[in-house]
């Protein structure tokens, strides 16, 4: 079925369709812009097949190819062995446990095929699961299923990250940021450099932040400095390794 | 005609007749009186032989008791010289002798000469030069209890009435006997019923069963005053597991372990085998008894427990003197460990019901979750997502406009039910276990909570549900009732319990009756084999701890 699948949507060629496309709001060297040209392939994990058809004619209306598309895990596997996508989406729990089989496919395929990038949604979130999944490699994102209904934003997103970058969604961030402590390291912040802790661990780079915050890169670059200092924290040589450290942190404050 | 000697010959015979009577008489009344003042046994038994072989000028008395399995024991005796004859032996009831002839007949015999007598006694008789003796039973209760005996080693011509007066004080003895024996009784009865009275307060207090286990051998140790006191279970796959182990030494086995590698013929499987009680007198001459011997126990005893007409377990004591009415004394006990057992079985089965309850609750909760989740969360996604779809970007008419209000608020109710099915059932939970659970619910509470979780690996779902309920609950009434600064939750898994505490430092005097969710959080620990304390004292905050038994089973007893 996988196959056949596959080779229905291999039959309609690669769908390059760019109408519709958002403009990026986070162009900064080394993220998604370079690769635009280029029609990313995709392959779909999730058994909600109302739910998958939807974000299927999303990407594909945005530039990407679903070269396949599925409802369980072992035909994910499958299907990113044969066709080779430069991205997998997949729902963190489908059948047969509607566990987190969504997990474990993607430390597979991490594992198999390193280069793919991985974007997993669940209804959701939450930091063990996301730290475990980053751990695993770059160009990961973790996400809340209902972001795709937020059209632009999502696709930017999943841009980024098939473009290299490691994204962890807002309101997991939010909610360890605004976890309360009695003695809070975070109290040494300015409400500023929170701004830009919280957009570091959601995984922008200093471009991005600094295009969300309204400011040039070398304050956001010297934010992040400030940050490091306070809290204690290494440099970290990629902007994935900075979420990771980011989230290890505000988890175990 | 009588002559004048004869006369005095006859006075004289008289006058002895006259003297004898009282000297008889008199020893009767000492006999009497240490009857009446209740005297121990042993110095009831010592008088009485040392009060017949006076009077009838014997060499020596004695006074032994016949015991189940054909033996009499030797209780007492007395000789003109004074020497000790040995006390407490055994000899088994066999040949031709006066122990015997008294034993068969029920009454007073005699043997003249020794020459004919034989078996074991008459040979320790030989042995200590006895050349004749008179025996004559004493009857308690209408049954053959013991015999007393006189004897002579020098020339002895025994009275003619002697099995006469030999009978007085035999009647005499086994009316104090019967005493003793009721008083023994009685004192039996009036501490078993202590002990019952002790063991049903456990059982009503809702002690866990391995509790009123330990509490029942403890009594039966107690009761015996033997080394060590032991209950086995017997489980229905033909296993058997030990249940408790009280007193001096212990077995190999751990208490709740399965109970294995005993002899193929020792108490456990003789009881097993046969549902009665069993005793064996030496581990050392019995295969596979050496690790018994090597505890430290060469005897014991056990008798079966019955519980609702089935064979339940046995309780065994040992080692020691065994006397041979231990098992009926026993059996009388072990009927009050069955009323307790099947009480504590009732209750367990209560709360294994109850906990069935809970986790059919619990279940449904989960399911709910999970409908909600895979159907309507998703149809929700999906139909936003087709609205914004619908609308082309950056296009200003009112339709348009219009469709992305509605987007907004669909998905605004999606994330409503998101929370909603959080507080359903926390998929988190099931997902990631208890530490996770607990952090994630610490971060998002309105106050500062510090989690500490000391649980390795997963628990049984309905444990960690029961512990995450508490932790929510107790969250939720620190942020809105209590005024606290802070809040510390703590758990750990230890052994086979789970100690979940949650304190603040807030206003204090929470009180379960006043409707708050704490009566239910207290259901659902009960439910579940734990225990709850609140302590909210008014002014210095609420504590809350509750311990979960961790078994996959758990609160379901057997």
């Amino acid at each position: 079925m996988a196959d056949e699948k596959l080779r229905s949507r291999a039959a309609t060629g690669p769908v390059v369709d760019n109408h519709g496309m958002p403009s990026p709001t986070d162009p900064g060297p080394g993220d998604a812009a370079p690769q635009r040209e280029r029609t990313r392939r995709v392959v779909l994990a999730d058994d909600d097949v109302l739910l998958r058809e939807g974000i299927a004619s999303l990407l594909e209306r945005s530039g990407f190819d679903v070269v396949g598309q599925t409802g369980n895990a072992v035909e994910l596997l499958a299907l990113v062995r044969s066709a080779r996508p430069e991205l997998a989406i997949i729902d963190i729990r489908m059948p047969p446990g509607h566990a987190t089989e969504g997990l474990e496919a993607a430390r597979v395929i991490r594992a198999e095929l390193p280069g793919t990038a991985i974007v997993v949604l669940s209804a959701h979130v939450e930091v063990d699961q996301a730290m475990e999944l980053l751990a695993d490699g770059e160009r990961t994102g973790y996400l809340l299923k209902s972001r795709v209904t937020d059209v632009a934003a999502f696709i930017e997103t999943v841009e980024r990250i098939t473009a290299g970058a490691s994204v962890v969604d807002p309101s997991l961030v939010q909610e360890l940021v605004k976890a309360r402590r009695r003695r809070d390291p975070l109290d040494v912040l300015s409400p500023r450099e929170r701004e830009v802790l919280a957009l570091m661990a959601e995984g922008a780079s200093n471009a991005g932040i600094a295009n969300r915050i309204v400011v040039t890169e070398g304050t956001v670059e010297k934010h992040v400095r400030s940050i490091l200092t306070k809290l204690d924290l290494p440099e970290s040589g990629t902007d994935h390794r900075r979420v990771l450290a980011v989230l290890r942190f505000l988890e175990a404050r | 005609m009588p002559t004048r000697q004869a006369r005095t010959r006859e006075q004289a015979i008289v006058g002895d007749q006259t003297r004898q009577l009282a000297d008889e008489q008199a020893a009767l009344r000492r006999v009497a009186t240490l009857v009446a003042h209740v005297a121990p046994a042993d110095e009831l038994f010592a008088a009485a032989v040392a009060e017949v072989g006076r009077l009838l000028a014997a060499d020596y008395a004695r006074l032994a008791r016949y015991e189940p399995g054909d033996l009499i024991t030797v209780m007492s005796t007395w000789t003109r010289s004074g020497s000790r004859l040995p006390v407490g032996q055994g000899f088994p009831i066999a040949g031709r002798n006066v122990s015997v002839l008294v034993w068969q007949t029920g009454r007073p015999a005699r043997v003249d000469s020794f020459a004919d007598a034989s078996g074991p006694i008459a040979a320790e008789a030989r042995a200590h030069g006895v050349r004749c003796t008179v025996g004559a039973p004493i009857i308690v209760d209408g049954r053959i209890w013991g015999v007393m005996s006189v004897g002579a080693i020098q020339e002895w011509t025994p009275p003619v009435d002697i099995e006469a007066r030999l009978a007085s004080f035999t009647d005499l003895l086994a009316t104090a006997i019967a005493n003793a024996k009721a008083d023994q009784e009685l004192r039996e009865l009036v501490a078993t019923q202590a002990a019952l009275r002790r063991l049903a307060m456990l059982v009503a207090r809702g002690e866990p069963p391995e509790a009123v286990f330990a509490a029942v051998t403890r009594e039966a140790l107690g009761f015996f005053g033997l080394g060590t006191a032991r209950m086995i279970r017997f489980e229905r796959d033909g296993t058997a597991t030990l249940v408790a182990n009280e007193g001096r030494t212990v077995p190999d086995v751990r208490v709740g372990d399965p109970w294995v590698g005993y002899p193929p013929n020792g108490l456990t499987a003789t009881v097993r085998r046969t549902g009665r009680a069993a005793r064996v007198d030496d581990y050392g001459a019995i295969e596979g008894g050496e690790a018994t011997l090597r505890e430290g126990i060469r005897s014991a005893v056990a008798v079966p427990i019955h519980v609702d007409g089935r064979l339940w377990g046995l309780i065994a004591v040992g080692p020691g003197p065994l006397p041979s009415n231990l098992e009926r004394r026993m059996a009388a006990f072990t009927d009050l460990v069955a009323t307790a057992v099947a009480n504590a079985q009732t209750r367990a089965e209560l709360i294994a019901s109850r906990a069935r309850i809970v986790a059919a609750a619990d279940d449904a909760r989960r399911q709910i979750e999970r409908d909600l989740h895979d159907g309507a969360q998703q149809r929700l996604i999906a139909l936003t997502l087709r609205l914004r779809s619908a609308v082309a970007p950056h296009r200003g008419d009112e339709a348009s406009a219009e469709i992305m209000d509605v987007a907004a608020e669909v998905m605004a109710v999606t994330n409503e039910l998101r929370e909603i099915c959080r507080g359903i059932h926390p998929a988190i939970l099931s997902s990631q276990g208890l530490r996770p659970a607990l952090r994630s619910l610490g971060r998002r509470s309105a106050i500062p909570v510090t989690v500490d979780v000391r649980v390795n690996g997963r628990l049984p779902e309905p444990v960690e549900v029961g512990a995450y309920y508490v932790v929510s609950e107790m969250l939720t009434n620190a942020a809105k009732h209590a005024r606290a600064s802070v809040v510390e939750v703590d758990a750990e898994a230890s052994g086979a319990r789970l100690r979940v505490c949650v304190r603040d430092d807030g206003v204090g005097g929470a009180d379960p009756l006043q409707g708050s969710g704490l009566v239910g959080l207290k259901d659902r620990i009960d439910a579940l084999g734990g225990t709850f304390s609140l302590h909210s004292p008014a002014g210095t905050g609420t504590t809350v701890c509750c311990e979960l038994p961790i078994s996959a089973d758990a609160g379901g007893g057997e």
